[in-house]
């Protein structure tokens, strides 16, 4: 695993661009001769054949508050999270500063959703299902009030979470999965605590532990069942369900681009160019 | 109820535990046809576009005399060289250090970092780490639509021949920057692929890029993709920890430096 190179090349994200990080690497890889391409096993053709069909284009059935049934919409929206009350009283801080200021949202500077914001906005979502994995797409369209897009990964390959030196908070944590049947069983830890999960400003601390049942209750609807424990944040666990309606074959899902709406990139390349020339800004 | 409504709400009931048992995805034949691509691939070579024809050592962006080599007709080479000049001086504001932006087609490919391409019946995902990309190609016979809007990445379609991902992209975004050194092309751009995973350890990807505005020929590189150790993780990408392209109050994109002050007033 490479998990301390890639902690340290997502922390200084922009900069690996500049730096070529790829080439470097790939240069102090020794080379060796590489074998044929294996055949797909046998196991691995059958274990796809018996997953289920998630394919396609999905849109949320509920609201982008997280918590849909407990949420009071649409002015004074919020989730209700079983919070202790030093939690409660943050959450209560948030709103606040949120309806002062919405640039306390991280979205408004185009930070990932995360988990669990991933799975509550409204927009678009495909299910990638494969037998080692299954990725969780979701975003909203380009625009002006697009909040960027998330990928998610669960693997279901059979190894664990990560834990001790190795667990270290990501915005979608580190998920787990395992087919029961037709349900896919996933245990998500390692989530960060800057993160909101909703639009109204609910957080989790870097404790919480989510798990979820997914699966096709009908054969264009996709229930996915949360059970959210966080010893640090709430008095018990938070039971929420969300479900997703399929979309018409051939749905079409556009590049999701949270700053696309404010940067022109032709325009900024002339502008670059007049601010050399001591003409603009 | 008669025997008849029985019998009818027997078949309703019949019908409706078959609409909810859930269909498998595809049947195995259709699974053993495809390739096996899982995993984790890492990017060869450097984030220099054009690997057979640039002529410098990998390095940082804006070393000077990094160039590539499309076959640009005069007016877009001579756009090209006041990009190198821009990326020299360092006034060349690069769409990815905005954040938020994807990277786009043909760039896509030519990010460090982890890649996975999710082969299943009927759509392949591509995924960068680096930027958080994600590309669809749709293998289940649709075409391009007729009204294409231009997006960052384009509308791909493709075709299996045999183990060999052949795969057309239109509708891209006009003028997008496709590697560090300022390479643009225009929405005309049409970029088709081959892809295929030519031994254990390696996926390649050989490009040709047509644009009648911008192109005197075919521009033809190729990228390869290493196999990284099972188990290896790709993880959350977040630009905006290191923004250097932020948008100040009067939503005006300004460019910071190394120490994160603005380079221009």
């Amino acid at each position: 695993m490479q998990t301390r190179r890639h902690v340290r090349v997502s922390t200084f994200a922009a900069l690996g661009l500049f730096f070529g990080a790829g080439a470097a690497l790939a240069a102090a890889q020794p080379a060796a001769p590489a074998g044929p391409v294996p055949p797909q096993s046998p196991a691995r053709i059958q274990a796809a054949a018996a997953l289920p069909d998630w394919s396609g284009v999905w849109a949320p059935n509920q609201a982008d508050v997280f918590d849909a049934k407990t949420a009071t919409v649409p002015a004074d929206a919020r989730a209700r999270p079983p919070y202790t009350p030093e939690w409660e009283a943050k959450y209560v801080a948030t709103m606040a500063k949120l309806k002062a200021d919405p640039k306390t949202d991280p979205l408004q500077e185009c930070y990932p959703l995360g988990l669990l914001r991933m799975m509550s906005v409204t927009g678009h979502y495909e299910f990638s299902v494969t037998p080692e994995q299954v990725w969780i797409f979701s975003g909203t369209p380009a625009g002006p009030k697009s909040t960027g897009a998330q990928t998610r990964r669960i693997y279901t390959d059979g190894r664990e979470n990560l834990k001790g030196d190795d667990l270290f908070p990501q915005y979608t944590g580190n998920s787990v999965g395992r087919w029961e049947g037709d349900t896919l069983v996933v245990t998500t830890v390692g989530l960060n605590d800057t993160s909101f999960i909703d639009r109204t400003g609910a957080q989790l601390s870097g404790d919480a532990v989510v798990r979820e049942r997914i699966r096709l209750v009908r054969p264009d609807t996709l229930e996915d069942q949360f059970t959210i424990e966080d010893k640090s944040a709430l008095t018990a666990p938070w039971v929420v369900t969300r479900t997703w309606r399929r979309l018409p074959k051939g749905t079409p899902v556009v590049d999701d681009s949270c700053l696309g709406k404010r940067v022109n990139p032709a325009a900024l390349v002339d502008a670059a160019a007049a601010a050399k020339a001591g003409k603009g800004r | 109820m008669d025997m008849s409504g029985r019998l009818a709400a027997a078949a309703l009931a019949l019908l409706a535990l078959a609409l909810a048992q859930p269909a498998a995805a595809a049947p195995a034949a259709a699974w053993a046809a495809l390739p096996d691509w899982s995993g984790v691939w890492q990017m060869q070579g450097s984030t220099v576009f054009d690997e057979s024809t640039r002529n410098d050592a990998p390095g940082r962006a804006g070393s000077a005399g990094v160039r590539e080599r499309p076959p640009y007709n005069a007016r877009w080479e001579e756009r090209y060289l006041k990009n190198i000049q821009g990326v020299t001086d360092g006034t060349l504001p690069d769409p990815l250090t905005y954040c938020g932006i994807p990277a786009g087609m043909p760039r896509m490919l030519n990010q460090p970092d982890g890649y996975e391409f999710i082969v299943t019946p009927g759509e392949v995902w591509q995924t960068t780490e680096n930027a958080g990309g994600v590309r669809r190609i749709f293998t289940d016979g649709r075409g391009h639509p007729a009204n294409l809007t231009p997006t960052y990445n384009g509308h791909s379609i493709g075709r299996w021949e045999g183990d060999t991902l052949v795969v057309e992209t239109v509708g891209m975004v006009a003028d997008s920057i496709i590697d560090r050194t300022g390479v643009q092309l225009s929405d005309k751009r049409k970029v088709v692929e081959r892809i295929r995973r030519i031994d254990a350890d390696t996926i390649e990807d050989q490009l040709t890029i047509t644009d009648p505005e911008a192109l005197t020929g075919p521009w033809r590189v190729t990228k390869r993709f290493k196999k990284q150790p099972a188990g290896t993780y790709i993880f959350d990408y977040a630009c905006a920890e290191n923004n250097r392209n932020p948008v100040d109050e009067n939503g005006r994109t300004i460019t910071l430096d190394a120490e994160g002050k603005p380079l221009h007033d």
